[in-house]
């Protein structure tokens, strides 16, 4: 019997994570524990750290500091088993252009030796999801690009691993094969298997049961979106009204206010702490600006998101 | 509208590469000052369009006028009228901020004396005053595209053509990006963008759908939301997976979605697809918290747009 604890029932394991490139810390002290079947949404914009993130998770980069461990197997150490049990789709997956859908499916079908009894019965259903079934005799070049992302998230997935990183598998994809796409997610997390998944769309990461917000190399918040919003410090307020530039520069000159997003009819108003609605409504009044409707909302995950960023 | 107030204007715009209908008859006008947003996947027509109303390449059959004028017989008097920025922002790394923007006013060729007034309005509309002797390729990303958007401007363009201008930026970033657009826009310039992000859509004055060629809708945010034909549920249940399992095998729904620890199903009739949902669950012992209507998202719109044409 091992002295160390028993981790392998924990899908993902992170401490210290950490990845300097020359002067850039690129991912900085990252902790984390993904559990069993859960969907969890890295969410950041570009250069904010996730692709790094995904490589160190896969093991297809050396972390500077820190430890990963993928059902208590130690990746840095134990690289090929903890391998086994991850499937990973980095942003550009290789697909062979000039075979067909289904030839693609069949090549790693064989590469991860998929028994020929279960195989079809895997395959039509993959296929059936994600509405590829009438493709299965394109060439993969010749598929659109929210195509080719859902095939290769068939062959990420051919052999049924319980832990799936995929790295910003719907970007730039348009929305109906985003809804696909994750048709096929769901029908894998009814499976029992655990999903990571980087992403820089807000509506997306909704989705996902936990979301990790990374800025700057650094993880600044993790929680299920209903807490996030419901921890978000500084409350937002819309308000319908005239002249909404000018009314934005005028509440940009505000202490309060952390920022203003401003939309042709209505403003969104981020305020640092609690915000009074009659006092910002009498404050826009005084500057003739005509206020037809003024509310406090919910925060969406961008206000959230805003709310973090300190600059 | 009379003349002076619209933009652009196109009717039966149709362009065809050999047996490929590229754009397919479409029609829309755009009012002065508008932020209007065009929408679509990937090879669905958007950028055929723009290179047709930016004078770039010949329509088939169809006529359509930028600024006044004639996209097929007036294309020189409409390239000294528009501007474009696309989300590969066309910079010079090794020059700095204000060597760019001296660039982009000589291309057009601005006077001395007017591109020092231009160059400081830009400098100063996008916050980029004190670093003007900046190397473009040190600046970050969102600096580095509001000066895209500030030399897509240098000429006062009337209207301005934006090519999924903010893919990849931060969200505040973003949103210092739509402050300027509308600064823009409420100056007199025309707007069209493309966008993928679907929030990001909500921004514009109006907003059209463009699929396989065709356009399938136009209309405000609003507007697009009202027209959506179905109902749709927010459900929170216990267990989560089993509840989604279970809706997706029911087959009876248009479609069941998971959102964080809810599920979302869109159904044509609220009041049957409660009863049914109701009843599924509780026979699978899935114990029910909460289910109400909820509005749907412009993403929830375009994707019932796109498939009630696949349908057809």
């Amino acid at each position: 019997m091992s002295s160390f604890p028993d981790n392998s029932h924990i899908p993902i394991s992170i401490t210290g994570l950490t990845k300097k490139f020359k002067n850039t810390t690129a991912v900085s002290n990252l902790n984390l524990q993904i559990r069993t079947g859960e969907s969890f949404a890295l969410l950041g914009p570009d250069g904010s750290g996730k692709t790094t993130t995904m490589r160190l998770l896969c093991g297809s980069l050396e972390p500077t500091s820190g430890n990963v461990e993928i059902k208590g197997l130690n990746l840095a150490k134990q690289t090929d088993r903890a391998r086994e049990y991850i499937g990973y789709m980095p942003q550009r997956f290789s697909l062979y252009e000039n075979l067909s859908v289904m030839q693609n499916i069949v090549f790693f079908s064989d590469l991860y030796g998929i028994d020929k009894s279960i195989r079809e019965d895997r395959i039509g259903e993959l296929l059936d999801f994600s509405r590829l079934t009438p493709f299965v005799d394109r060439l993969a070049g010749n598929l659109s690009g929210g195509m080719k992302q859902k095939l290769a998230l068939i062959c990420t997935v051919i052999h049924r691993p319980p832990i799936l990183l995929l790295d910003e598998p719907t970007t730039g994809v348009d929305p109906v094969s985003r809804r696909d796409f994750w048709k096929i997610l769901h029908r894998l997390l009814t499976q029992g298997t655990t999903l990571f998944i980087s992403t820089p769309y807000m509506d997306e990461a909704e989705r996902c049961n936990r979301i990790g917000m990374i800025y700057d190399g650094k993880l600044m918040m993790v929680n299920t979106p209903d807490e996030l919003k419901k921890q978000m410090k500084g409350d937002v307020i819309e308000v319908n009204c005239t002249n909404t530039h000018i009314a934005t520069k005028l509440l940009k000159n505000r202490d309060d206010i952390k920022s203003v997003k401003v939309f042709s009819d209505r403003l969104r108003i981020l305020m640092k702490e609690s915000g009074d609605i009659k006092e910002i409504g009498d404050f826009l009044n005084s500057q003739n600006i005509n206020i037809s409707n003024i509310q406090r909302v919910r925060p969406s995950m961008e206000d959230i998101f805003v709310s973090i960023i300190n600059r | 509208m009379s003349n002076e107030q619209i933009a652009i204007e196109v009717t039966n715009l149709t362009k065809r590469f050999d047996h490929f209908l590229a754009v397919d008859s479409i029609n829309f006008r755009v009012r002065r000052g508008e932020i209007f947003g065009f929408l679509g996947p990937n090879g669905a027509g958007k950028s055929t369009t723009i290179r047709m109303l930016c004078g770039i390449l010949k329509p088939t059959e169809g006529s359509g006028f930028v600024a006044g004028f004639h996209i097929s017989k007036e294309q020189e008097k409409i390239k000294k009228r528009i501007g474009y920025m696309s989300q590969k922002f066309s910079l010079y790394d090794d020059l700095t901020v204000r060597e760019n923007i001296e660039f982009y006013g000589g291309i057009y060729g601005i006077k001395r004396q007017k591109l020092k007034e231009r160059e400081s309005y830009i400098l100063e509309m996008a916050g980029l005053e004190g670093k003007e002797k900046e190397i473009v390729a040190n600046l970050s990303t969102g600096w580095k595209q509001r000066l895209a958007l500030g030399c897509a401007i240098v000429h006062n363009p009337e209207v301005l053509f934006l090519d999924e201008p903010t893919s990849g930026v931060d969200p505040i970033s973003r949103r210092n990006f739509w402050d300027l657009i509308y600064q823009i826009a409420d100056s007199g310039s025309t707007i069209l963008v493309t966008t993928h992000y679907m929030d990001e859509a909500e921004h514009c004055d109006r907003l059209s759908l463009i699929y396989k060629g065709k356009l399938i809708a136009i209309g405000t945010p609003d507007e697009l939301k009202v027209s959506y034909p179905d109902s749709l549920l927010e459900i929170e249940c216990e267990p989560l997976m089993d509840g989604l399992e279970t809706l997706i095998d029911a087959s009876i729904f248009h479609e069941v979605a998971l959102f964080g620890a809810t599920l979302h199903v869109s159904a044509p009739d609220s009041s049957i697809a409660v009863i049914e949902i109701e009843r599924l669950l509780k026979q699978k012992n899935i114990r029910l918290i909460r289910m109400e209507n909820i509005q749907p998202s412009l993403e929830d719109v375009f994707v019932s747009l796109i498939e009630s044409q696949e349908s057809l």
